[in-house]
Formats: structure tokens, C-alpha cells, sequence
């Protein structure tokens, strides 16, 4: 019997609660007492259960299918990225926003696209001289000419049906040379799956709608995230770059001592070259660990890169899906003052890059200047495609007296985020382990170094004699969007990074100095920060990464695996 | 380890087969909320596959500290929400009967059993769209998804008296608009 008009009691929504158990004690002692006594109560009862179970018996309804490769191939249509899409903020559930879709997918992000690009093409026009290709020195113009000349590289991707290739990329930002570098402080972060990682069904209904596999969405061509520096490498890099004059400057940029005993001839020795009493001149290996010293600030990041990746230049895919541009370093001549430190890293780094017997020679040396974000973007994607990159290690700079003690600290606080993203095996140039290392049992310690013998070649995650914390077998990192303040425990753990004791972590850090040392500084600033209070639900309010101002700079070296990459190191390290 | 919680590593480890699991395990959860709460298949069709696509990208922010899959609805109801808003309609009652012309109804094997059993989850389908949205909401939530009243309280940001009144509430006005219908029907029924 219905009660509709009934006048109902204050209490009267405990009934509703009876039925879902979700009374306090008291509460449920109030309404068995009310139970036993009011038949009419008894009859709410009743009625207030048969409405919950008719709405509970409707039958479910399934969508019939598998929705997963839908799922996927709108997340690589849509570019679908952190910052893009912060579409659903799911702690609001009453947002009165239209989802924010991706930036192709909206008419507002189209005009926000229009603004940066006409924004950009004012600075070009405001910018006093720029430095036309025309103007650059021989040398540099072949190096941009064969650039230019490159063989095409497959499709990035596409969109709405089209196919962009890297170069028709680049060619179309060098066309609008005056976009200039937009760095912004937000970045974006980009977590698309990486080729190979793609699920098969996703990949299967593109193969059968007769699109090829996408591997990177085209990049938004009017915002730019950073420049990339392509340095020339390889014997004779350096004369690719600056003329015979320059050669004296060169000396003094590559901080090389004066030659320990005078040349014959009267000058000073070609850089990173000494004399000796006799005359004869022998490679300066305390110039060269010198000149290997890169400039404060600067990090370095070693990736191996598949043979096949290389040619594919994936690489360069990977730069332009987050909006980097890749240009050719310009002469030693050309730069402004204000580029002298650039100047140095390319002069400097070149030491880097001479022939080393038994290691692979780099394929491609490019220093890349953009956000953190856009940097932290970089080495997420770069972690993700184990397919193409088989090792990513990267190198802490060392803070010297001419940077300021906030810079040494910013640059070391990215090193130590950029560490995490290590994986595999990176072989280590003997001039780069002296430099790492303090002493010979430390040498032996560093992964991938030709002479550390058996250590280096270990396929598993197992603590060495010495305590070396470096996995070589691929680790499983995590590819973090924006960086959580706070992670839980568990999910440390599920990044696949060994925590070992506080003590010896922050021991072995400091001793190895290998770029994995950031990993210890990263746990361990993981394991200080506070714990956040568990809140019910709490999970989803998107964190705002505090970026910081500016752009930084890392210099990324491409090296090819070599064929005995997985194989026992050579017997002999070189000298 | 829970499964979601090996999935969610595995995917943020860059293995996004695990998330297809994740898509497989939910999406009919998922739809069938949102097909009730909306009526139209081709819309919660088209939302689950949004609350998946925001999911993915947002992984990282899953702290743990609730279930993924109310995480998850979270996603889908305010996507749900945004497009309601954007749309200003609602299901309409011809609509939700196209939806169930073509229900099956599993385990019946008495065709009149069948046909009653699909009357009766037409009349409720009925009572569901008359309702205000607000009441229907809560009800999907609570009755079809079984959400517990601190679940709903945090996916419509509201206090769980509030809950706790508006559900008291719905349930009423179902009642109101089932117990007439269901009286008929079992009229019909003893004919």
C-alpha cells in the first residue's frame, strides 16, 4: 500500500539506509526499534526495498564488443597528451568546462595554434639580423647541405589521413625561420605508446584499414618547445665547424694546458695534443679529460640506438613530436657572445667524440635546448621505445666555481629526474671513466665500461661484490608524465629501481658518480617527502609540476648498439 | 597486488596490452551505468571509450587511494556531464524502450517467463527515464553500479547525509511511479 501521501518523518531516510547497511550503530537500533512497534514503517520498509531491487534486476546491458583498439587508436589520433588533455578533472564533478580536447581536436586550439604562430612571426620581424644559411662559413654550409640532402625518412605519422616525414617537417619550420623558440615553463609531456608498444589490435585495425602503424602524431608546428643542435662528430668534427684561424681560440675555449714541454716548431700543440721533451706529440690525456669536462650546466645523455633506428632516425622523429627543431651548429665564428658556451660544448665535446678503439663511434651528437618539461618528455618516450633504444644513461655535471650555487643545484636536481630514466647497457669511453670515477676498484663498478669485466656483462638485477646498484638487463621504468610529488611505496617499487638501505644509497651515489648516482638522490628524495594523507578518491586531481623558468640544456649522444652489445666485454680495454 | 594495481604498473611500465585488460575488465561495467543513466547506447558508447582515452593519459595521477574503477567513473561521469550540458537533452523515453526492444534475456527458457521478465524491466526502464536526472544518477550509481554512499558522495562532490537523503528520495519517486505500473502489470498477469 502506497503511502504516497503520506508525511514523512525526519528519520524516515534512515529506512532508505537500512536497506544499504549504512547506519551507525545508534542509528540502526533507532530504526529496529521503530521497526518493531510502526507497521507503517514496516510498509516504507518494504516498498523502499522493492524499488532498489527492481532498478537492481534490469538486466545488463554489454557494449558487444572489444573497445580496446577503439580506446587506442583515439589516443594516437587525438595526440592525447597530460597538458592537452587535462579534459576531465575528476575531482570536479560538477565542472561546468567543455572537455578540453586535444590540441587538433578544437576549434579554440586551432586559434590558440594561430596566436603562437603569429606571435612568433612578430618576434622575427622585431629580432635585429638573423643568421640566413647563406651567410654561414663553407664549412657550415656543407654541413647543413648534407643535412638537407639526407635520404627521406618514413612517416611520422599522420593525421586526418596525411603523412608528414621528418624532413618536410623541419623544411616547413625552417621555411618559417621565424618562429622563433617559444620555451614555455608548462612543456608538454607526451605519453603516447611508442610503435612497438602499441597493442596489437590497435595496430591490427590500422593494418586493416590500410594505414600504416602510426608511430609519432605530427607535431604542432606552431609552438615550438626547443632547438636541437645537430654537432657535427666523428675525426676531423672539429673542422667541420671552424676555420684554421680559428684554431688558436679553440685552444682556449678547450681549456687544454699549455703543452708540458714547447713544440719544436714554437707554438703551442693542436688541441688536446701535447709535446713532449723530445718534440714528438702524443695525445693529452689530461688535456683530453679536461676538454671532456663539458661547461657547467650541461648534461649528457648517452642513448643506444638500434642500428636500424639510427638510419630511421627516430631519433629525430622522437625530437619532433615534441616540437623541438633541429638545426645545424653554427661556426665558432658566427655565434654572439652570448653563445660562447655553446661554443665551448661544441668545441669541447668534440674530444668526446674521437676515435675510441673498440667503442662505437657516436651516429649523432645534438644538443637540445627547451623546457625541462619538453627534456623530461624527451627521455619518457625515449624510455618507452625499448624496440629502437636498447640503453639510456645519463651524466651529472659537475658544478664549477663560475655558476652559481642555485644553477649547479637546478642542473643537478635534473640530472637527478633524468637518471631515472636510465635503462640497458651504455658503454663508457675510458677518458669518461676517469672522469667518473675515483679510483680503479670504482672504475670496475661502472656498467658498461669496456674493462669492468665480468660485472658488466651480468644479464640480472643482482647486487655486485661491490654493491653496484645498475641493473644491465632493460630495466622496466616507468615513462612519468608530470612527476609525482609523493609516490607511494609501492609504486617505487613497481618502477623496477632496487631500493637499497638509505646509508648505502646515499654512499654509493656519491662514490660511483655514475648517472644512475641520480638514482639514489631521486629514491631518496621519494622516500623524505612526506607521505600524502590518504584522502577516499583523492587520486585524480591532476598535479601542476613546478617548472622552472627557462630552458635547459642537454646534449644527447646517439650511439649505435654494437653487434656484441649483449655479449661479454673485450678482454682489453683500451688504452 | 591487485590485478588493477599490477595493470596500472605494468602500464605505466609501458605495457599498454595491460591497459587493454583494464579496458576489457571495465567497459561493459562502464557502459551499462551510463546507458541507464543516459539511454543511448551510441552516447555511453562514445563516452567509456573518452573515460578510457582521459584514463590512460592521466594514469599517473591514480594515487591507489580508491578503486580504479571509481576513479575511472569519475572520468566517464563528468565527460558525461560535459556532454549533457553541451547537448541539453536527455534520453527520451521512446529512446530507452528502442534500447530494450532488443534486450536479451540470458538463462530464460520459458518464453512467457521471458517476455514477462522483459515487460517488467521495461516498466522499470520507464520509471528510471521519468525520473529527474539527479535521482536517476543516484540510483544508477548505487543500484546498478552498487556504489557505497562514500563512493557516490565523492563522484558528485556531495556530503553523504546528502547522499543519503537524495537516494531516500529516489527511491521514492520510483516507487510512486513503479508500484501503479507493477500493480497493472500483475493484474494482467492473474487474467
Amino acid at each position: 500500500m502506497s503511502d504516497q501521501h503520506r508525511q514523512f518523518e525526519p528519520d524516515d531516510e534512515l529506512f532508505s539506509a537500512y536497506i544499504d547497511d549504512a547506519l551507525t550503530p545508534d542509528e540502526r537500533a533507532s530504526v529496529e526499534a521503530r521497526l518493531a512497534t510502526d507497521p507503517a514503517a514496516q510498509q516504507l520498509l518494504h516498498e523502499l526495498r522493492s524499488a532498489s531491487q527492481d532498478v537492481q534486476s534490469l538486466p545488463h546491458q554489454s557494449v558487444g564488443r572489444d573497445l580496446s583498439g577503439e580506446i587506442f587508436r583515439r589516443i594516437q589520433a587525438t595526440n592525447a597528451s597530460p597538458t592537452a588533455a587535462q579534459i576531465v578533472d575528476p575531482s570536479r564533478a560538477d565542472t561546468d568546462d567543455l572537455p578540453r580536447l586535444p590540441v587538433f581536436g578544437s576549434k579554440r586550439a586551432w586559434i590558440w595554434a594561430a596566436l603562437a604562430l603569429a606571435a612568433g612571426l612578430m618576434i622575427m620581424f622585431i629580432q635585429p639580423g638573423g643568421q640566413g644559411p647563406e651567410k654561414l662559413p663553407p664549412a657550415a654550409r656543407r654541413a647543413e647541405r648534407s643535412l638537407a640532402e639526407a635520404p627521406a625518412n618514413r612517416s611520422v605519422g599522420q593525421l586526418a589521413g596525411k603523412s608528414t616525414s621528418v624532413d618536410a617537417f623541419q623544411s616547413t619550420l625552417r621555411d618559417s625561420e621565424s618562429v622563433a623558440v617559444v620555451t614555455r615553463s608548462g612543456g608538454e609531456v607526451k605519453t603516447l605508446p611508442s610503435p612497438g608498444d602499441v597493442s596489437g589490435s590497435g595496430q591490427a585495425e590500422l593494418a586493416a584499414q590500410g594505414k600504416p602503424a602510426l608511430a609519432y602524431a605530427q607535431p604542432n608546428v606552431a609552438t615550438l618547445n626547443g632547438v636541437a643542435k645537430r654537432l657535427p662528430v666523428g675525426i676531423g668534427a672539429m673542422d667541420k665547424l671552424a676555420s684554421d684561424s680559428d684554431r688558436t681560440r679553440r685552444e682556449v675555449e678547450l681549456g687544454s694546458e699549455p703543452a708540458q714541454a714547447p713544440a719544436a716548431r714554437g707554438g703551442p700543440a693542436p688541441a688536446g695534443q701535447v709535446t713532449t721533451f723530445d718534440g714528438t706529440e702524443k695525445p693529452d690525456l689530461k688535456s683530453e679529460s679536461k676538454a671532456a669536462a663539458l661547461p657547467a650546466g650541461t648534461i649528457v645523455v648517452h642513448v643506444v640506438a638500434k642500428p636500424d633506428a639510427i638510419q630511421r632516425k627516430v631519433f629525430e622523429q622522437l625530437l619532433a613530436q615534441n616540437n623541438i627543431r633541429i638545426e645545424p651548429a653554427k661556426s665558432n665564428v658566427e655565434l654572439n657572445s652570448s653563445s660562447v658556451l655553446k661554443d665551448k660544448v661544441v668545441s669541447e665535446y668534440s674530444f668526446y667524440l674521437r676515435d675510441k678503439p673498440g667503442l662505437a663511434q657516436p651516429a649523432d651528437v645534438l644538443l637540445v635546448e627547451a623546457p625541462q618539461a619538453t627534456i623530461t618528455s624527451c627521455m619518457a618516450a625515449l624510455v618507452h621505445d625499448t624496440a629502437n633504444f636498447t640503453g639510456i644513461r645519463v651524466d651529472k655535471p659537475f658544478p664549477t666555481h663560475d655558476q652559481s650555487s642555485a644553477e649547479s643545484s637546478a642542473d643537478g636536481a635534473l640530472a637527478d629526474d633524468l637518471s631515472r630514466f636510465e635503462r640497458g647497457v651504455v658503454p663508457v669511453q675510458q677518458n669518461e671513466v676517469d672522469r667518473l670515477a675515483k679510483n680503479e676498484s670504482d672504475k670496475k663498478r661502472i656498467p658498461g665500461f669496456a674493462g669492468a669485466g665480468v660485472i658488466a656483462a651480468t644479464s640480472s638485477a643482482e647486487k655486485t661484490e661491490k654493491g653496484d646498484l645498475r641493473s644491465n638487463a632493460p630495466q622496466t621504468v616507468p615513462a612519468p608524465v608530470a612527476a609525482p610529488a609523493n609516490p607511494a611505496p609501492e609504486q617505487l617499487a613497481s618502477r623496477g629501481r632496487r631500493i637499497e638501505s638509505g646509508a648505502k644509497q646515499k654512499q654509493q651515489s656519491e662514490s660511483l658518480k655514475v648517472g644512475g648516482g641520480g638514482a639514489g638522490g631521486q629514491l631518496a628524495k621519494d622516500r623524505a617527502a612526506p607521505a600524502s594523507t590518504p584522502k577516499f578518491g583523492n587520486d585524480d586531481v591532476p598535479e601542476v609540476a613546478k617548472q622552472p623558468i627557462g630552458t635547459r640544456r642537454v646534449l644527447f649522444v646517439i650511439t649505435p648498439e654494437s653487434p656484441s652489445a649483449s655479449g661479454p666485454p673485450p678482454a682489453n680495454p683500451p688504452k | 597486488m591487485s590485478d588493477d594495481a599490477s595493470l596500472i604498473a605494468a602500464t605505466l611500465a609501458g605495457d599498454s596490452a595491460a591497459f587493454g585488460d583494464l579496458v576489457r575488465t571495465y567497459q561493459d561495467r562502464l557502459f551499462n551505468s551510463l546507458l541507464r543513466l543516459f539511454g543511448s547506447a551510441d552516447d555511453a558508447a562514445d563516452i567509456v571509450q573518452d573515460a578510457f582515452v582521459q584514463a590512460y593519459v592521466k594514469l599517473d595521477s591514480f594515487r591507489g587511494n580508491s578503486a580504479f574503477y571509481t576513479w575511472l567513473y569519475r572520468i566517464a561521469f563528468n565527460l558525461a556531464m560535459s556532454k549533457r550540458r553541451r547537448d541539453h537533452r536527455e534520453a527520451s523515453l521512446d529512446q530507452m524502450k528502442l534500447i530494450l526492444g532488443s534486450e536479451p534475456v540470458d538463462g530464460q527458457p520459458d518464453v512467457d517467463s521471458a517476455m514477462l521478465q522483459n515487460e517488467r524491466a521495461n516498466l522499470v526502464h520507464s520509471a528510471l527515464a521519468e525520473l529527474s536526472f539527479e535521482h536517476r544518477q543516484i540510483l544508477v550509481l548505487r543500484e546498478i553500479d552498487g556504489c557505497s554512499y562514500e563512493e557516490i558522495a565523492e563522484i558528485l562532490s556531495l556530503p553523504v547525509g546528502t547522499v543519503r537523503s537524495r537516494l531516500f528520495r529516489a527511491r521514492l519517486e520510483i516507487r510512486d511511479l513503479l508500484t501503479p505500473r507493477l500493480h497493472i502489470e500483475r493484474i494482467a498477469d492473474t487474467r
